[in-house]
């Protein structure tokens, strides 16, 4: 759960920030998506540490696909709405 | 109810069974890696007719484009890879039915030279380091991702176990028992190159972005079209017109880019669309001077030679070709080079270490209970790290070895290294389970040690017998590629000899029981 999740919540983290930073005006969009992807891999570990230093691992996948649903929607409304 | 684990906890059980699950994977990685900062030397040593000095000027219209002209005169893109201080060929490249083929050239004689019996360092330890050389899928490369992930974790849940960090980086007990030796070994390497590790591993999760990444990217760039790679790097390109065109003569283009760029070494010549009126001619700068991995390509007309465009990289991209840079050491640097073999050895002790750790905590309580799982992780520990040095110098022996003329000759030296290695795991098997007590652990640690010795004195025999390069004549000539390497294999030969009379010493003592002892102690 902690890698293939933590992957998931990676591509998440890197489309909901980089049109999130595209839409806002801070970043081209190549830079945006070039930073936003380097950025991801350290997402990707941390969702592999905080699964297991999660309480329990429903918390974990709670939080996890939480925030990955929460960086999606952004994302969806940056490049959609 | 019970108690929820401590943080340290939590990271103690994870670091202890990603560290076993990972550790062969990564061992590969990194050993694979260590090879692969001399990939072109260990070219030079395999492939004896590459032992060419470097040529004092290059010219693409007199060497690569009657070559190409004749190999592939209808192909829709060339490719010409010039000569440097560390390949003295010309590699001319094409894209042919099956995808690119090449072929190599002596610059100097501007002449063919027949196809090499090896695939050598470049060809067989590089891509090993990043695909596994399964390429079915890119599961090579999605592999590649999960061990660096892995190590990333092992990494950081190694500082949080630790309890003493600042004390480990001086301790190293070689005296005291098995298991103590090997944490302090194991600790020690961690330690002093943690930043290493750390920004070897991330750099090179970076240096795949492109792949990683891919679905992230579609979703950001279907919503308004577009492409991440000419956004990025801003790469020319325009269709063939369907009219024949003669090429002009890429010397003055390269030239004109040498003036552009203020001087440089070229390392790579892209015609597209070849003998079209829409040909065009890409010239690369070698980044030799410096760690982005930057060509700061000039593209040409290829008919009227006029300069079209100028690559230019966004900021963000710069940063990732800055960790390719630093990564794949694309900058010439002797030193730094040194350094990075010498740390991409102590990042394989240290996996090494962490398996045989796994494997000393666990022997008293499991030979008490009967149980053997602790005689397979060893075995396979054995297999995964002296085994992969051992197939490898059965590969560099049946490379000098192998009739010169024989069919599918690059073939059969990748299945001496797997066959080697298959047997080294048979072997490694046999002997943690046939030979009874600690002894048995042991037992295949010291063979293969000893087998190591070895084959690393036979390949530095059978070079200097096969092609007459032994050591102090490669010396003499200045072939240092070729004298490196076999300076390297001895000093192979003497460590293994030094471990496996290690080994055997310790064999020999009475076994005293170590207390146990937790990983961050």
């Amino acid at each position: 759960m902690g890698v293939f999740g933590g992957f998931g919540l990676a591509l998440c983290f890197m489309v909901g920030t980089a049109a999130a930073v595209t839409a806002a005006g801070w970043m081209g969009r190549a830079d945006a998506t070039i930073t936003a992807g380097m950025l991801a891999f350290l997402v990707w570990t941390a969702a592999a540490l905080g699964a297991f230093a999660a309480r329990s691992a429903r918390r974990a996948a709670a939080w996890g696909s939480g925030c990955a649903a929460g960086l999606a929607l952004l994302g969806w409304i940056c490049l959609h709405g | 109810m019970d108690k929820q684990p401590t943080l340290r906890q939590a990271m103690d059980y994870l670091h202890t069974w990603a560290g076993v699950l990972f550790s062969v994977l990564l061992f590969l990685v990194f050993f694979m890696g260590t090879l692969s900062v001399f990939d072109k030397e260990i070219d030079r040593w395999m492939m004896p007719e590459s032992r060419l000095p470097l040529p004092p000027a290059v010219s693409f219209d007199q060497a690569a484009l009657p070559q190409l002209e004749k190999l592939a005169p209808r192909s829709k893109l060339w490719t010409v890879q010039y000569p440097n201080s560390r390949e003295p060929l010309m590699t001319i490249g094409w894209l042919g039915k099956d995808g690119i083929e090449s072929r190599r050239v002596d610059a100097a004689a501007n002449a063919v030279l027949p196809q090499a019996g090896s695939k050598g360092g470049s060809g067989f330890f590089y891509p090993f380091h990043y695909s596994f050389h399964i390429k079915w899928m890119d599961l090579g490369y999605w592999l590649l991702a999960l061990a660096s992930v892995a190590m990333l974790v092992l990494l950081v849940s190694g500082v949080i176990v630790h309890r003493k960090i600042f004390a480990d980086f001086f301790t190293f007990r070689p005296g005291k028992s098995m298991q103590r030796a090997t944490l302090d070994l194991h600790n020690a390497s961690s330690v002093l190159l943690l930043p290493f590790h750390f920004v070897i591993t991330l750099s090179g999760l970076v240096v795949f972005l492109f792949i990683y990444m891919e679905a992230g990217m579609s979703v950001l760039y279907s919503a308004s079209g577009g492409n991440i790679i000419k956004e990025s790097v801003g790469f020319f390109t325009r269709p063939a017109a369907g009219e024949d065109a003669r090429l002009a003569p890429v010397d003055a283009m390269v030239a004109r880019a040498r003036a552009a760029w203020g001087g440089g070494e070229v390392r790579r010549v892209i015609v597209r669309n070849p003998g079209d009126r829409n040909a065009l001619v890409e010239v690369q700068r070698r980044p030799h001077d410096q760690v982005v991995n930057d060509n700061v390509s000039l593209t040409f007309d290829g008919v009227t030679g006029e300069v079209l465009d100028q690559q230019r990289l966004v900021p963000a991209m710069r940063v990732q070709r800055f960790f390719a840079g630093l990564h794949m050491l694309t900058f010439d640097h002797w030193g730094l080079r040194w350094m990075y073999f010498g740390m991409g050895l102590v990042s394989s002790l240290m996996i090494a270490t962490g398996m045989l750790l796994w494997v000393e905590k666990r022997r008293v309580r499991q030979e008490k209970l009967g149980q053997a799982s602790h005689r397979m992780v060893n075995a396979v520990a054995a297999a995964g790290t002296a085994g992969i040095l051992l197939a490898t110098l059965a590969m560099l022996v049946a490379n000098k070895l192998l009739p010169a003329a024989m069919a599918g000759r690059a073939g059969a030296e990748q299945a001496v290294f797997f066959a080697a290695w298959a047997l080294a795991l048979c072997h490694a098997i046999a002997r943690a389970f046939l030979v009874p007590g600690r002894d048995g652990l042991r037992c295949a640690w010291r063979e293969q040690a000893w087998a190591c010795a070895v084959l690393a004195l036979l390949a530095v025999v059978s070079n200097g017998v096969v092609t007459g390069d032994h050591l102090f004549a490669a010396l003499a000539q200045g072939r240092l590629a070729v004298a490196g390497t076999d300076l390297v294999l001895l000093a192979t030969a003497v460590l293994a000899v030094a471990a496996g009379r290690r080994l055997g010493a310790r064999a020999g003592r009475v076994p005293v029981a170590a207390p146990a002892l937790g990983a961050g102690t």
